[in-house]
């Protein structure tokens, strides 16, 4: 999903979140023996790829100036369409916290939308 | 050392802070990680530290931004310590003995030592004992591009171990917003519908705050502010009175206590003191000319954003104009630019000043914004 929207296909992600991803948690909760163990198995499992993704983000925030860098401006990628605008308090989910916010500024910045 | 206590977090904030962070990978007790607000203002920065994990503030701090190299030569005994580096107020203090130097213009690096060495500096009036990990949230001007926002990074290298760059005028809005009253009926939310001046030294950034993140289109920023002001009326009082001998820091001062906008304050005595003697100078046309040219250039920013506003919103908006920075401690600016709202035919403008603590509200929101970040939304510095 994180993938899917850095590439700013957010439809693609929306689905993903939406349909795939709660169908397949579903399935992993059906299999389990208890709510406890179904929650305790999808915790590690999210925590886990968090920690993947994080690394990954990591790891790019250094390598991303070193290749920008080295393979100039010609080859830097086209920035992706502005995001839409939005209206104030059409928020899908309700209220937003603070971390929200940073999340919607990371993607803007991927994005080139900053 | 002051002590002091954010505003209490709304329920949501403090569900959210009670949520294990999504990517919690192995890191470093939060007992020993100290967060940081900073506000690295062109002419004056602002640092609040607490630890991770409370509300307390440690440290609140407000420091001119300067570092001053000390000459060769200077006998011993003169400078404290016989330091090397002086930074802020106490480099003015000894402008005769150091060259000063500007880390920023214009709100970005322009001398990336210098910024290097004040960014140290802050870091160790936030963390005295030099043994904390430090993260830092960062506020950068409206629209700084990917260049100004790496030279940031660069400066904080080694000084920081991770660092998050926001907009200016998101975090004035998120410093602005009592939390505590968040919940409360009839309290409108900065953060929900609400657009920020703030006028600093080098920039004054414009800034649409509606609930989400603002985008690059809601956000304008004019490399016309505080120091603009001090050249025009430098350049004004030298040719009114030549040879008058006054420095650009004694004229940033008549600014600072006599600045107002509007129509003319004409006659404006204000007395100064040239080659030793007093002399009494009639500065109300200098002074308002030179604060007028701000006006003339953050008013159709200010129409622009309102304009790009949803029809839905722009009535609530209008309610909700904040003046911050420097700039809001300019006499009538917020009657000036309501007025003229109300002139150009816009329903029931209100314009206020964000108060006080103008000169904090950026370093409080960035605070907030280090408490609230998530494991994996910090940027690792590598030394």
């Amino acid at each position: 999903m994180s993938l899917l929207r850095a590439e700013g296909r957010l439809a693609d992600a929306l689905r993903l979140s939406r349909g795939d991803y709660p169908e397949a948690v579903g399935r992993a909760r059906a299999s389990m023996p208890s709510e406890y163990e179904a929650d305790a198995m999808l915790k590690a499992v999210e925590e886990a790829e968090a920690a993947r993704l994080a690394d990954a983000e990591a790891l790019c925030g250094y390598l991303a100036p070193v290749l920008i860098r080295r393979l100039g401006s010609a080859a830097a990628p086209a920035p992706l369409p502005a995001a839409p605008r939005r209206v104030p308090g059409a928020q899908p989910g309700g209220e937003k916290g603070i971390a929200d916010f940073i999340d919607d500024m990371l993607e803007q910045q991927r994005g080139g939308g900053s | 050392m002051t002590t002091a206590t954010l505003e209490k977090p709304s329920a949501a904030q403090a569900a959210q802070t009670l949520t294990p962070a999504p990517a919690a990978r192995p890191a470093l007790a939060k007992s020993s990680v100290l967060l940081v607000g900073l506000d690295l203002g062109t002419n004056k920065s602002c640092v609040l530290a607490g630890p991770s994990g409370s509300t307390d503030i440690t440290v609140s701090k407000v420091v001119p931004s300067v570092v001053g190299y000390v000459k060769d030569g200077i006998v011993d005994g003169i400078i404290t310590n016989n330091a090397k580096i002086l930074y802020g107020q106490d480099a003015l203090e000894q402008m005769l003995h150091v060259d000063l130097v500007a880390p920023l213009e214009s709100g970005i690096v322009a001398r990336p030592e210098a910024a290097r060495d004040f960014m140290l500096h802050l870091r160790n009036l936030a963390d005295p004992s030099g043994k904390a990990e430090i993260r830092a949230v960062v506020g950068v001007p409206a629209n700084a591009g990917e260049p100004a926002r790496e030279s940031i990074r660069r400066a904080a290298q080694g000084v920081f171990s991770r660092v998050l760059l926001i907009p200016e005028p998101f975090l004035a809005a998120l410093g602005y917003r009592d939390d505590s009253r968040v919940k409360q009926p009839g309290y409108v939310d900065p953060v929900v519908n609400s657009l920020f001046i703030d006028i600093g030294g080098g920039t004054s950034d414009l800034c649409l705050v509606q609930g989400y993140f603002p985008t690059r289109d809601d956000q304008i920023s004019i490399a016309f502010a505080g120091d603009a002001i001090d050249e025009l009326l430098y350049d004004e009082l030298n040719r009114t009175y030549p040879n008058n001998g006054l420095s650009r820091i004694t004229v940033r001062e008549i600014k600072e206590k006599h600045a107002y906008v509007g129509p003319s304050r004409k006659p404006m005595d204000v007395k100064v003191v040239i080659g030793g003697k007093s002399r009494t100078l009639e500065l109300g046309d200098a002074v308002g000319n030179a604060c007028n040219a701000l006006i003339e250039r953050i008013y159709p920013a200010l129409t622009t954003l309102i304009g790009s506003a949803s029809s839905d919103s722009v009535v609530t908006l209008l309610q909700n104009v904040i003046v911050t920075g420097g700039g809001s401690q300019i006499r009538g600016i917020d009657t000036l630019l309501q007025k003229k709202l109300a002139d150009d035919g816009y329903e029931s403008p209100k314009v206020r000043l964000a108060g006080q603590d103008f000169q904090r509200y950026v370093a409080i929101g960035a605070l907030k914004a280090a408490r609230a970040a998530r494991e994996n939304q910090w940027q690792v510095l590598l030394s």
